[in-house]
C-alpha cells in the first residue's frame, strides 16, 4: 500500500470566531503518487481546504499531517519544501526580473547549490515549454505563459506534493491541456498532484481520484468513474459530469453501454463496437 | 476588518450627511494641530473616543494600531527627552549621564523635562489623529463619499478618482497579503521568522507584483468605465440623493463650537509648546 502523504483528520475551519464553518469535519487521505481532483461549486470550501493544507490557514479544529508530520506549528515557508502551492492568480506570484530568476527564487530560498539550481531551471524551462522565454520579464508574458512560469517556479522546488488551485482558469483549449500535461509529467516523476478545478473533462481525463466538496463537506470521493457514475448525487452541488459522459448516459440503451464513459476515445470505441455488431 | 474598511451599521454617525462628516473631519484635524496643551488634547481624545462609541465601531480594530502607536509615543518621549533643542530655558531633569571626560560622546545624556512633555504632546496628537480618520472611513460608504464631494462642488471625475484611491487601499492590503503568501509558499522565510529589519527590507519585494497588479486593474477599470459612458457628460445624475437634515446641521455646529471652545481653552491654559 502506498504511503499516506496527506492526512486530514476532522478538519474544521471558520474565518471568524463564532462564524459559520467553511470547512466542516473533513477527513481525507491522499496517497503518494495520487493525481487528485478537488471539485465543487464556488464557495464549496475548495480553496479554504487547500490553504489549510499549506498552512496559510490554521485549522479551527482538527489536524493535518503532511508526509506523516503534524503541520500545526510548522511555518508555511518550511511546509513549502514538501508541499508546493500554486495560487489562483499568477500575477501575484511573480517577483523576479526574468523567468529564469523566477524559477530560481524558490530553490534559492531552500539553500540549493548554484549548480543544482542551474540544472533544475534548465529542466523546468524545457519540460514546461518556456525555454524561449527564459530571459523575458514574467509580468509581460501572456496569461498562459505566466501560469506556466508560476507552476514551473513551484516545481523547481521539487516538493513531494504540488497543489494547483484552478490552474486552467481563463486558459484556452490548448493552454488547459498543456498545463494539465505539465502536472501529469510531474506526477510521472513520482510526485503527488492535487488539482482544484471546474473543468470536469480534465478531471475525468487526468485524475485517478476525485473529491467532491459541497458546503464545506465532502459529498463523495472515489475514482473518476465512480464519481461521475452518480450524476443525481453530483446534482446536489450543481456539478454536471463531462459532456461525453452525459452523452454516453443518454445513449446507454441504444449502444448497450453498461459502465460510465469518461472520454471521447471510450465513447468512440463503444460506437464502433455497436456499428460492427 | 481593517480601520480603512466600511463597517456596516445603523448608528447616527453612519446616517449623518457625509458633507458634515467631511467638514468635521477637516476641522477636527486642524484643531488637533492647533492644540498644544496636554489636558485640552486629552479632552479632544476623549471626544473622539465618544464619537467612536456613538458610531458603535469596534474598538478592537484600533487597539492593534494603538499598541504600535503607543510604542511610537514612548520612542518620541525618549527621543525628545534626550535631544530636546527648542525652548529658551528647558528644565533639566537629569544632568549629563556621560561624563565630559569621555571622548566624542562626553557631556551627552541630559534628560529634559520640557523634551518629555513635548514628546508627550507630539505622541498624543498623533494618537488622536489616527483615531479621527477611521471614524469617517468606517461609517461612510465610498458612494456616499463620492456624492458628498460632488455636492461640495468637486467635479465628479475627480470625486470618483479620490474615492477609487481610498477604495484601493484595502484592496492593496489584501493583495500584499496574497503576494506574501505566495512568497512563503516559495520558501521565503523572512515574513515568518525574519528579524524586524529583514522584514522591512523584504517588503520591497512586494513592490513589483503590487504595482503591476494595480496598473493592470487601473487600465481595466478605465476601459470598463468608458464602456459605460463615464465622463461623457459634464454633469450626471445619481441614484441616491443627499438629504441634509436639521439634526446633522445641529451636530455639525455643536462639534464646531466644541472645537472653538478647545482652541479657546488651549489659549487660556497656555500651550505647552
Amino acid at each position: 500500500m502506498a504511503n499516506k502523504i496527506i492526512e486530514v483528520k476532522n478538519l474544521n475551519y471558520r474565518y471568524m470566531d463564532n462564524g459559520p464553518l467553511c470547512v466542516n469535519n473533513i477527513n481525507l487521505e491522499v496517497e503518494e503518487g495520487d493525481f487528485i481532483g478537488i471539485i465543487g461549486q464556488n464557495g464549496a470550501g475548495k480553496s479554504t481546504l487547500m490553504k489549510a493544507l499549506t498552512g496559510l490557514l490554521r485549522p479551527s479544529e482538527g489536524q493535518i499531517f503532511i508526509n506523516g508530520e503534524d503541520i500545526a506549528d510548522i511555518p508555511v515557508s518550511v511546509i513549502s519544501n514538501t508541499l508546493g502551492y500554486v495560487l489562483q492568480n499568477p500575477d501575484r506570484q511573480l517577483f523576479a526580473e526574468t523567468v529564469r530568476e523566477e524559477l530560481a527564487f524558490g530553490p534559492t530560498n531552500q539553500g540549493v547549490s548554484e549548480e543544482e539550481i542551474e540544472k533544475r531551471t534548465d529542466y523546468i524551462l524545457e519540460s514546461v515549454g518556456i525555454l524561449h522565454l527564459a530571459d523575458e520579464y514574467p509580468p509581460a508574458l501572456s496569461k498562459g505563459d505566466r501560469a506556466k512560469v508560476v507552476i514551473g517556479s513551484v516545481m523547481a522546488m521539487e516538493p513531494k506534493i504540488i497543489i494547483l488551485d484552478e490552474p486552467t482558469g481563463g486558459q484556452d483549449y490548448i493552454g488547459r491541456y498543456q498545463i494539465m500535461d505539465i502536472a501529469k509529467k510531474f506526477r510521472e516523476k513520482g510526485h503527488t498532484v492535487v488539482v482544484v478545478t471546474h473543468a470536469m473533462s480534465l478531471v475525468a481525463e487526468y485524475c485517478n481520484r476525485i473529491v467532491v466538496l459541497c458546503n464545506g463537506e465532502i459529498l463523495m470521493q472515489g475514482t473518476s468513474r465512480e464519481v461521475f457514475s452518480q450524476p443525481e448525487k453530483l446534482q446536489q452541488t450543481f456539478i454536471r459530469p463531462p459532456q461525453i459522459t452525459e452523452l454516453a448516459n443518454a445513449m446507454k440503451e441504444e449502444l448497450h453501454i453498461e459502465e460510465t464513459l469518461l472520454c471521447v476515445e471510450e465513447m468512440g470505441d463503444k460506437v464502433l463496437e455497436h456499428i460492427e455488431a | 476588518m481593517s480601520i480603512l474598511d466600511y463597517h456596516y451599521g445603523d448608528s447616527y454617525i453612519h446616517r449623518m450627511d457625509p458633507r458634515v462628516k467631511m467638514i468635521l473631519l477637516i476641522l477636527l484635524t486642524i484643531v488637533v494641530f492647533m492644540i498644544s496643551n496636554f489636558y485640552v488634547l486629552l479632552a479632544m481624545f476623549a471626544l473622539v473616543m465618544l464619537v467612536w462609541k456613538t458610531a458603535n465601531l469596534p474598538l478592537k480594530n484600533i487597539i492593534g494600531y494603538m499598541k504600535f502607536l503607543l510604542s511610537l509615543v514612548a520612542f518620541l518621549i525618549v527621543l525628545q527627552g534626550l535631544f530636546f533643542s527648542s525652548g529658551s530655558n528647558p528644565i533639566i531633569l537629569v544632568h549629563p549621564i556621560i561624563p565630559e571626560s569621555v571622548p566624542v560622546i562626553g557631556g551627552h545624556g541630559t534628560v529634559y523635562l520640557d523634551g518629555i512633555l513635548f514628546g508627550l504632546i507630539l505622541g498624543f496628537r498623533l494618537l488622536t489623529l489616527v483615531c479621527i480618520m477611521p471614524i469617517f472611513v468606517m461609517t461612510t460608504t465610498i458612494g456616499e463619499t463620492a456624492l458628498g464631494l460632488v455636492k461640495l462642488g468637486m467635479n465628479y471625475k475627480y470625486a470618483y478618482m479620490t474615492t477609487t484611491a481610498l477604495n484601493l487601499i484595502p484592496t492593496l492590503q489584501d493583495e500584499a497579503r496574497v503576494v506574501m503568501d505566495a512568497q512563503k509558499m516559495r520558501g521565503f522565510q523572512v515574513f515568518e521568522t525574519g528579524k524586524f529589519m529583514e522584514k522591512m527590507r523584504a517588503y520591497s519585494t512586494l513592490v513589483v507584483p503590487l504595482v503591476v497588479g494595480a496598473m493592470r486593474r487601473a487600465q481595466l477599470m478605465g476601459v470598463a468605465m468608458e464602456a459605460r459612458a463615464f465622463g461623457v457628460k459634464k454633469t450626471r445624475t445619481y441614484r441616491d440623493e443627499l438629504n441634509m437634515r436639521k439634526i446633522d446641521l445641529a451636530a455639525g455646529v455643536l462639534v464646531a463650537f466644541i472645537c472653538v471652545g478647545m482652541v479657546y481653552f488651549n489659549g487660556l491654559l497656555g500651550g505647552w509648546y
